[in-house]
């Protein structure tokens, strides 16, 4: 049908009254869909019936309007009432088993927080022991490898001779030519100054003093000092804080000959 | 609820009850067609009806359906129908009038009778036809001719109906309210 033959066909007053099979309701719906200027006959056929229906109104019984709108008050309060009832049962209930979920929780949490915070401590202790492992290691390591070197076969422990000016000093010079390392043991030594140090050297012939290592009281007695090959003798002096180039004789308080080892 | 009430209730009550011809029966059906309608607003789809045309529709459907009820209609033998009477005046929401017994005036008496039957008593147009001893033909053409002489008056009225989307909102938002 083109748009004339549906106005003229009766099928859109008959669509608003309601009274068109599905099929015919369907095809009216295409209609409205193809000729969308079909909606304002529709509209118009509305605002007819409306008025139509105004102008035959019946007063509504008297009491009805109360009527339903208690109804209505009833059924909202009704259901909020009886989901309120449920609604609070059921907030009773879940709100107990929220509560005691959420206790729980806390519980839970608060002891999490607790294991977390004494695993965090544990932690930290267990870093320091470890530090401190580390650090004893360390140092067992390091008396151990003293004490290879001071146990080696080809380990000497040569005394050195104090100078007359400082004849307390007692000194060894734990001396290995195959490992190449030196020790000096102290079982005594002259008091410094607070501006003086120790100082090794190393004495070749013909050739100038070599100065080497430069060091105070050591604290276990054991030192490494530096190996020096080719060495004659070993002199200790009493140096300015932080060592010279070339020794102050008068304040030599020993020396060791290595010569010939 | 209240303002759809006071806006509807009597147009809706006056088909309800024309389609019984049992103002105490239309008065409970009126009352299940206002709560069908305002349970099932949120189903109002104001791109395939008018407002009014959607509650008309529940209210004479709703009708329809105790109309068919054998205990009604064995009642409904002893009930006679009110010959429709209507309003002289009819109130816009702007405050005007329009004199609906004018305006139905100019209708030929026995094209508003088609109309009457088909719309406000809920008659298929075959029941029109036998029940006025009217051709099915001639039903149509009255029909379709009476609400065609309704739309050429009332163009100039539009103000005077509410609907649409806007209202569907207001009422969604007044029932959730």
């Amino acid at each position: 049908m083109d748009i004339a033959e549906i106005r003229s066909s009766g099928l859109l007053e008959l669509y608003v009254i309601d009274q068109l099979s599905p099929a015919e309701k369907a095809e009216v719906e295409g209609y409205l869909t193809s000729y969308p200027e079909l909606r304002e006959d529709l509209k118009e056929i509305e605002r007819s019936l409306e008025f139509v229906a105004m102008s035959a109104a019946k007063p509504a019984p008297p009491g009805l309007k109360a009527k339903i709108l208690d109804e209505i008050k009833n059924n909202a309060s009704g259901g909020n009432a009886s989901s309120g009832h449920n609604g609070s049962a059921s907030f009773g209930m879940s709100g107990m088993i929220a509560a005691v979920v959420g206790a729980g929780l806390l519980v839970v949490s608060f002891f999490l927080v607790q294991k977390n915070n004494t695993v965090y401590q544990l932690q930290q202790i267990l870093i320091a022991q470890r530090d401190s492992c580390d650090q004893s290691t360390q140092a067992l390591n390091y008396q151990l490898d003293l004490l290879r070197q001071l146990t080696y076969p080809e380990n000497k422990i040569l005394p050195f001779q104090a100078t007359p000016g400082y004849a307390s000093t007692d000194l060894y010079l734990h001396y290995n030519v195959v490992t190449k390392r030196s020790f000096i043991q102290v079982r005594n030594l002259p008091a410094l100054a607070a501006n003086q140090s120790f100082q090794l050297w190393s004495l070749k012939p013909n050739q100038a003093p070599a100065p080497l290592t430069v060091f105070d009281i050591p604290s276990n007695g054991l030192i490494e000092v530096a190996f020096e090959a080719g060495t004659d003798t070993y002199a200790i002096t009493i140096e300015p804080k932080g060592g010279r180039e070339t020794p102050t004789l008068e304040n030599l308080i020993g020396t060791v000959s290595v010569a010939g080892i | 609820m209240s303002l759809l009430y006071d806006r509807y209730a009597d147009s809706l009550f006056g088909v309800v009850s024309r389609i019984l011809g049992d103002d105490q029966i239309a008065e409970d059906i009126l009352q299940k067609t206002m709560l069908k309608i305002w349970n099932g607003i949120d189903g109002f789809d104001s791109s395939k009806a008018s407002f009014f045309t959607w509650m008309s529709v529940i209210a004479r459907n709703t009708a329809l359906d105790q109309k068919r009820l054998k205990t009604f209609q064995d009642r409904q033998k002893t009930i006679s129908v009110d010959e429709i009477v209507y309003r002289p005046m009819i109130s816009t929401p702007e405050g005007t009038s329009i004199d609906a017994a004018a305006l139905l005036s100019k209708l030929d008496t026995n094209y508003r009778l088609v109309l009457e039957y088909a719309y406000l008593k809920g008659y298929t147009q075959q029941e029109i036809s036998e029940t006025l001893d009217m051709p099915l033909g001639t039903v149509k053409t009255r029909l379709r001719a009476a609400i065609g002489m309704l739309r050429d008056v009332l163009k100039e009225e539009k103000q005077y109906f509410l609907g649409g989307p806007g209202l569907r909102s207001i009422l969604l938002m007044i029932k959730w309210i």
